[in-house]
């Protein structure tokens, strides 16, 4: 790219304005990604499932219990499946061969509900503070793009639109979700208030936009309304 | 992992971008150091999303880093900027107001322009890399990024740059 030259000293002026990390900094992140990286994440969940359902259908068939290959045949299996919030433990998506992956996919694929989790997913907040709320769709709802709305709504706390002293501002946004994206936070405020009074509390409801090319049709799960408790600070 | 590979396998050039690029939206200090931690979290919870085929392991956590500067900049209360602290050095002197005049002129620019000349300036992308991170061409991030350079200097014309007019429309190469 080719800018006049009295961009070239304002060009300089930038660059040294860059701050360097401190190295402590680098060295304590690189050192959490490091650690972390050990722990299970979601895919380890999944296959670490999936290996517990295959041994409880191998101790079951070893034991001599007939049961159909595939299916539980024990009480205790079965627990284990409904447990993972109704999904069987599968691997992830195969990624198809080279090209745009999701390509196709998108639009073909039936509606399904998305699981999206809230954190935390019954959040306290002062009079007059806010609460940030981390939204994060599980990994297999994360092929297509697709929006979340969020919209406060009345609880035994009013907002401003429905009471003179309401204790929160009616509020909302859009979070959107798809591949390499699937964390987003919003930020819930609430209004200060001089009165002594009892906590009170209210809602945030989260609604799935599905588009053309999404394949999410609604949210699944209990995340899709969280109760947010107001705490009296008086 | 959709991506096929770790996008944090390599995290200390990555952390240092965010980092820089982070301190260029919101100065460098605690709340640039919080969001870069915060970037990394988030990072590590979905790095199983990440798909090399969309793009580059720093495009995608500049990505996740554009939505922690953006969070931490709507939670901020107002504040007012601090007064520099002058000393007998005159070139000090000289630094910290050039410093502080380029901080309030990128400030005054819009959110779009800040974050482009931080990307490309903090977290020291080319436009490509930028345009993986926006989702844009790197022809419109070159376009972008001239414009903005263009309200960034009319913002500090008449402050310590020399103006247009003394180097006429000579050009000069800037590596994007």
């Amino acid at each position: 790219m080719r800018l006049p030259r009295f961009h070239s000293r304002l060009d300089k002026q930038l660059h040294a304005h860059r701050a360097e990390a401190p190295d402590a900094l680098v060295a304590s992140v690189a050192s959490r990604l490091g650690r972390h990286s050990l722990r299970f994440g979601p895919q380890a969940r999944w296959v670490l499932a999936g290996a517990f359902v295959v041994a409880m259908i191998g101790a079951s068939i070893s034991a001599g219990i007939p049961g159909p290959p595939g299916a539980p045949a024990s009480p205790d299996a079965t627990t284990t499946s409904s447990a993972s919030t109704t999904d069987a433990p599968k691997p992830p998506p195969p990624p198809p061969p080279g090209g745009d992956q999701y390509k196709g996919k998108c639009g073909a694929a039936p509606a399904k509900k998305c699981k999206v989790e809230v954190d935390p997913d019954a959040p306290k907040v002062k009079e007059g503070s806010s609460v940030t709320l981390t939204a994060t769709v599980l990994p297999d709802h994360t092929i297509c793009a697709f929006t979340v709305n969020w919209q406060t709504a009345d609880g035994t706390g009013k907002s401003a639109a429905t009471s003179s002293d309401g204790d929160f501002t009616p509020q909302g946004g859009t979070l959107t979700f798809g591949p390499g994206v699937d964390t987003q936070m919003f930020t819930v405020t609430t209004n200060p208030d001089a009165r002594k009074e009892p906590d009170e509390t209210f809602f945030v409801n989260m609604t799935v936009t599905p588009g053309p090319s999404s394949d999410c049709a609604a949210m699944d799960g209990d995340d899709n309304q969280i109760t947010i408790t107001i705490q009296n600070n008086h | 992992m959709i991506g096929r590979r770790d996008p944090l396998a390599n995290p200390e050039p990555l952390i240092r971008r965010v980092y820089s690029y982070a301190a260029y939206r919101v100065g460098p200090g605690p709340e640039a150091e919080d969001i870069t931690s915060e970037t990394f979290e988030h990072a590590l919870r979905s790095k199983h999303t990440y798909d090399a085929s969309k793009g580059t392991p720093v495009a995608w956590v500049l990505g996740i880093a554009r939505n922690c500067v953006a969070d931490a900049v709507a939670a901020r209360l107002p504040t007012v900027a601090e007064p520099p602290e002058l000393g007998d050095d005159g070139r000090l002197e000289e630094e910290a107001v050039e410093r502080i005049t380029l901080a309030a002129a990128i400030a005054s620019l819009d959110e779009r322009e800040q974050d482009l000349i931080a990307l490309r300036y903090g977290a020291d992308l080319t436009a490509k890399r930028i345009g993986e991170a926006l989702g844009l061409s790197t022809n419109a991030v070159e376009v972008a990024l001239h414009r903005a350079l263009g309200h960034l200097r009319s913002r500090l014309d008449g402050e310590f740059l020399p103006s247009p007019g003394q180097s006429g429309s000579e050009i000069v190469a800037i590596d994007l």
